[in-house]
């Protein structure tokens, strides 16, 4: 088995002071970053991009990535003491976690959730390890016909998974598309969409656009609470390592939010908030104590944050076998990729091996450290976070402003943020999705070359597309994603008509 | 029925803004026919193709919004969270905020601007205001720490032109 091999190479390279330390730094940002209410993981892996940038690439994508799977364990310790998820993923958790807080078993609910998360975030690295190299091979035969087509379909999959209404993210997909298009064009040079500025000509390029939409958007976001806050009660944290019986009634839940987590995960768009729902949904129903429900349930969660830990895990499969990020985290995430130079994807494992398996080794590595640093530093997660919630704001702004201005030494990106920011808090007011915004700008370059490439290699024939079996079966599968809701909305409207 | 639903303040925001798509999409359309090639010489697409395609997408999904908010299914559409004047109001002086310090920052270097704004935001427009010493303290800290973070690293900050 070469991938163990492998693996244990990746292994070999990360047991260095240095990636060791960049991957507990990673790891314990992204635990006080989820725990931070107002302060998620998009904008914390944005808001370290430009620092990332002047590190070497395995170190900075070990670091970026830790935030990023990190995070997911931190929204639970704010959600379950104070009854303030930190994330959208631990919201369940905070309604069935602070209950159990008040009746004294807080400690044993996040030691639970640790423990689940820890199972989760593992065997989702695990099916990483062992699916991302195989579908990265099978990749290498497309051609940009295929490539479009794959494209095409991670497009419709976010735009219909995503919150909202579908004509609400098509616009937000194109409007990102549309974006990525201005600036001089990459194959002719010739410049488009400027307007005779030379501002724009340039291209909007994805880093401002990553740290308003979600760094200085977020903190506008925050600006709103208009009230002070009010001091938080606390939930009792009583002991935190769960007994044998509590291990053993968690296992099923846990084994199901995994299961369910990890599909969700698969699936750009759909994530580990909506996995975290699912599980709870599907935890009411199967449980054996399903009548705790609501009055504060270990086994609510032991499966929702298996579930958020697997899709986080899982989300990494797509993104770095075929460089398709399914939610905004993992499209920051290739950016700090493509800052460096690399294509996730095919080529990152045959070109770059050595990033590639040590950033896969550094999550298992990762997946301990969080959970050592769960049983043991809640008290001292809890305390960070009340003290620092203050001083949010002018801290975020004045690292954002640093970052942006520190990848082109110039104040031309600086003013491009706060522009996007303007954009994206007024999307946001109007209640677009900012995914499919996002993927359109970071994706944008990529899908417009391989689809000028495949008409050139045709000669203009549309055809291409479709004589290709894989291209011809992804495209159809995104007309499908498309077509069928709209069909069944209009067939259970005939059916109510027919039967009032 | 159309009045109805016009009557509402969210669903006259949402109208405006469909149309807003739309002449932005039209408006995009028509710079890109008029001054980008859409054909090559070899009479295959040019620079212009694929952004006209995106265009009349946009404009496409844009029409349906709107034809859903005035006739359809505008539940889904219609903007649900009831718009809080005086929560904007905060958020846009913040961002105003943030623009004065940018522009400030060629005069006054980064340290001191964004000791400026962070003082600022916590005097004027923060929900918990702490103390004078803390106002004054933890700006110092973040505009001074970061500015040491980042030079460390060599990536070099704005400092004020007369220091240059």
């Amino acid at each position: 088995m070469e991938t163990f091999g492998y693996l244990i190479q990746g292994f070999s390279e990360i047991f260095t002071p240095q990636a060791l330390f960049y991957c507990l730094l990673g790891v314990t940002l992204g635990n006080f970053i989820g725990a931070l209410p107002g302060l998620g993981p998009s904008a914390g892996t944005a808001i370290l991009l430009p620092i990332a940038a002047s590190m070497p690439p395995a170190i900075a994508l070990i670091m970026l990535c830790g935030i990023y799977y990190g995070a997911m364990y931190g929204g639970t310790i704010t959600s379950v003491l104070l009854n303030i998820p930190g994330e959208s993923s631990a919201i369940m958790s905070a309604v069935e976690g602070f209950k159990l807080a008040k009746k004294g078993r807080g400690g044993v609910a996040l030691g639970i959730a640790a423990i689940g998360s820890f199972i989760a975030g593992t065997i989702g690295v695990i099916a990483l390890t062992f699916f991302a190299p195989p579908l990265a091979e099978k990749a290498l035969l497309f051609g940009p016909a295929e490539k479009f087509a794959l494209l095409a379909l991670a497009f419709t999959f976010v735009s219909s998974f995503t919150s909202g209404a579908l004509s609400k993210s098509l616009i937000a997909l194109f409007l990102g598309l549309l974006a990525a298009t201005v600036g001089q064009d990459v194959l002719t040079g010739v410049p488009r969409l400027t307007f005779d500025t030379e501002f724009l000509l340039d291209g909007i390029d994805f880093v401002p656009v990553v740290m308003g939409f979600f760094a200085l958007a977020e903190v506008m976001n925050e600006m709103e609470k208009g009230e002070a806050t009010e001091e938080i009660g606390v939930g009792a944290l009583g002991r935190v390592i769960p007994n044998a019986q509590e291990l053993r009634e968690s296992a099923m839940p846990c084994a199901r939010g995994t299961f369910l987590g990890f599909i969700c995960g698969l699936l750009p768009g759909a994530g580990a908030t909506i996995a975290s729902f699912l599980a709870y949904g599907a935890e009411k129903r199967y449980s054996k104590r399903s009548e705790e429900f609501g009055h504060g349930s270990l086994d609510a969660i032991a499966s929702t944050e298996s579930a958020n830990n697997a899709a986080s895990a899982g989300h990494m499969i797509p993104l770095m076998a075929l460089a398709i990020p399914g939610s905004s985290t993992t499209a920051i995430l290739l950016t700090g990729f493509m800052m460096f130079g690399l294509q996730p994807g095919p080529l990152l494992f045959t070109q770059h091996p050595d990033i590639a398996w040590s950033l896969i080794a550094s999550m298992y590595m990762g997946n301990v450290m969080l959970l050592i640093m769960n049983i043991v530093g809640i008290p001292l997660f809890v305390w960070a976070v009340k003290k620092s919630t203050p001083f949010l704001v002018p801290l975020v702004v004045t690292i954002t402003i640093a970052g942006v201005f520190s990848v082109n030494n110039s104040m031309r990106d600086v003013w491009l943020t706060i522009a996007c920011c303007l954009v994206g808090y007024i999307l946001t007011k109007l209640e677009f999705s900012m995914v499919p915004i996002l993927l359109g700008v970071v994706l944008g370059g990529l899908a417009e070359t391989s689809f000028r490439t495949a008409l050139r290699i045709s000669d203009g024939s549309f055809m291409t597309f479709l004589d290709k079996p894989i291209s011809a079966t992804l495209l159809f599968i995104s007309l499908i994603i498309i077509v069928a809701p709209i069909v069944m909305s209009n067939i259970k409207k005939r059916r109510a008509l027919i039967n009032p | 029925m159309m009045d109805d639903r016009l009557s509402n303040f969210n669903t006259k925001v949402s109208v405006l803004f469909a149309m807003v798509l739309i002449l932005s999409g039209g408006a995009g359309a028509f710079v890109i026919v008029n001054t980008l090639q859409l054909t090559d010489s070899n009479n295959v697409f040019g620079p212009g193709f694929y952004p006209l395609i995106l265009c009349i997408m946009l404009l496409l999904t844009s029409f349906y919004l709107l034809y859903q908010l005035l006739y359809g299914n505008s539940e889904s559409v219609v903007i649900k969270e009831v718009i809080d004047k005086a929560a904007a109001a905060r958020s846009f002086s913040l961002l105003a905020l943030i623009i004065v310090a940018v522009l400030a920052m060629p005069f006054l270097g980064f340290i001191v601007a964004m000791f400026g704004f962070s003082f600022i935001q916590m005097t004027f427009l923060d929900r918990n205001k702490q103390p004078l010493r803390w106002r004054i303290i933890y700006p110092a800290v973040i505009s001074g720490g970061i500015y040491w973070l980042f030079t460390s690293l060599s990536i070099p900050l704005p400092v004020p032109f007369w220091l240059n």
